[in-house]
């Protein structure tokens, strides 16, 4: 077997070791071992330069893959750094340039950068009619894309990927979907199409929150129907859901609801839809990762959610206790007619 | 003396269409010194709302055309609709099972609640292979917690208290005391 750094190496100033690492990092998270081999360089020396680099803030020391540190530019442009290749991002970033242009001859603003939400929910809209194999994922307000875009991109992220003329036709369409919409119009029109019900219902709750004492019963319903459209993906985080859906329809139902409980049922909403949200963006995004970067992938996944996962599961366990334990008299009587009694009683039974 | 429950006591005492209802409440708010078993409160009443839950989200997604099957590896549907022959009850409608869902997690609530604030003691699950064996209940269980209750049974007398005159067979219960040598417990049918 051929030793990692046995390979012809160049004699190079350290600026130019430095240049290299950083050249090798732009296709995306490395382990040492890969740099030594692209960079042609001895491992000790390749090393020692990472490790200043990492001081120097300019590259990351992520997550250990079978044992080996992970490393990676600080402008790697992909959200939550999971490891996405070159091809896809140079095309997703392509596409999201040719929108913002486009947006800017529509919309009659040359100078004008349109709202960030606005170009991932076009990205999106186009990915999904036109090319499904880039990565979408699923996110707090709705489908992005894999990265970002700002003017600045090119500065720091060299991508060359020129689009043809039948995928430019494509993508005007897509932004003529969503000219005149600002953010919030851009997600609640991504939120209107088919499978999104998930994020439109939780725009409904978030704004019946708002109003909770004089809604609980609207509240409930929609925490029931909320319920009903978890998406598959989320088995991991259904304990925290389905608890926080038992507190929160129990809550809405006590005879005196202070301002207090709803104060403390609205931020453990937003908690819970917080790590729903991150749960989502990797269950969503795992089926666009290259096999080979599958464990760098799931260790970026575990060590994200799981300090999450762990507060909230304390949290809203807490919650649980407290409620089980308040007395029932303090809650509404429960109102059902007798269809459902006998619904109930079947499945009690049974 | 003290009065070990069977979980379907606890439930029926909350399931106002179940035809021991009425007794079931009126013993539960008379008496007092109530026991369960550990492997009652958890995890059979966590998982038979759980179940519950699930059965019916899934027949609710089923009726709103998204994908069934929710969060189970088999088909829940076909329960449901298996149940539903069996009572002859005609088709429930989405308002009907959207108001089920609300009420199982308001029920799970007061049968936790009972659990928490009226039972004195969860006794311990018992591990006695040879003593679950014997009962000769199909049930598995319904087994364990009967033996865990002769166990508990033998150092602090207790009425056993069920609905369930199939699993919870006097015969039975005599029997497996008889084998393994216990005190034979009172078993009361509510």
């Amino acid at each position: 077997m051929k030793k990692v750094g046995a390979h012809k190496r160049i004699r190079r100033t350290p600026e130019e070791i430095r240049e290299a690492i950083l050249e090798v990092l732009i296709e995306g998270p490395k382990t040492i071992d890969e740099i030594v081999i692209e960079t042609k360089s001895h491992f000790p020396v390749t090393k020692d330069f990472i490790g200043k680099l990492t001081i120097e803030g300019e590259i990351i020391e992520s997550r250990s893959e079978k044992n080996q540190k992970i490393y990676l530019r600080k402008d790697y442009p992909v959200f939550y750094r999971i490891p996405i290749s070159k091809i896809q991002r140079d095309k997703t970033l392509a596409i999201l340039r040719a929108i913002v242009e486009e947006y800017r001859i529509q919309h009659g603003e040359e100078s004008k950068f349109p709202f960030k939400t606005v170009i991932q929910k076009i990205a999106v809209d186009y990915i999904e009619e036109n090319d499904p194999s880039l990565p979408v994922m699923n996110f707090k307000f709705g489908k992005i894309c894999c990265l970002a875009y700002d003017e600045n991109i090119h500065s720091i992220y060299n991508f060359t990927n020129n689009l043809s003329r039948e995928e430019m036709e494509k993508i005007k369409e897509s932004v003529n979907k969503f000219i005149g919409k600002n953010a919030t119009q851009a997600k609640i029109f991504q939120y209107k199409q088919k499978g999104m019900r998930f994020y439109e219902l939780k725009e409904e709750i978030l704004d019946l929150f708002f109003n909770a004492k004089e809604k609980s019963e609207e509240l409930s319903k929609n925490l029931i129907e909320w319920s009903i459209h978890y998406p598959d993906e989320l088995e991991s985080t259904y304990h925290l859901f389905d608890t926080f859906i038992y507190c929160a329809t129990n809550i809405l139902r006590l005879k005196k609801l202070d301002d207090e409980k709803i104060k403390q049922l609205k931020e453990l909403f937003d908690g819970l839809w917080n790590i729903l949200s991150i749960d989502y963006f990797f269950e969503s995004a795992s089926r666009f990762i290259q096999p080979e970067k599958k464990s760098l992938f799931e260790e970026i996944q575990k060590e994200t959610i799981l300090q999450e996962l762990f507060n909230m599961e304390m949290v809203l366990g807490d919650l649980k206790t407290e409620v089980d334990m308040i007395p029932s008299k303090d809650f509404k009587e429960i109102d059902m007619d007798n269809k459902t009694a006998k619904l109930l009683h079947l499945l009690l039974e049974d | 003396m003290d009065n070990f429950l069977d979980t379907c006591v606890i439930v029926a005492s909350f399931d106002t269409a179940e035809s021991h209802h009425k007794v079931a409440r009126e013993f539960i708010k008379e008496s007092d010194n109530f026991l369960i078993a550990k492997y009652q409160k958890d995890p059979e009443i966590i998982w038979l709302f759980k179940r519950k839950k699930r059965i019916v989200i899934s027949v609710l997604r089923s009726m709103t055309n998204e994908k069934i099957d929710v969060l189970g590896s088999y088909d829940l549907k076909k329960e449901l609709r298996r149940l539903l022959q069996k009572y002859s009850l005609e088709n429930p409608t989405l308002k009907n099972l959207k108001s089920l869902l609300l009420i199982l997690n308001y029920l799970e609530r007061e049968v936790r609640n009972f659990v928490n604030t009226k039972v004195k003691k969860i006794i311990p699950n018992c591990e006695d292979r040879k003593l679950i064996k014997s009962l000769e209940i199909a049930n598995i269980p319904d087994a364990k917690i009967i033996a865990s209750a002769l166990v508990e049974h033998q150092d602090n007398p207790l009425i056993l208290n069920t609905l369930d005159k199939k699993d919870w067979e006097k015969k039975k219960i005599k029997r497996a005391c008889y084998r393994n040598d216990l005190v034979i417990p009172r078993i009361n049918y509510i």
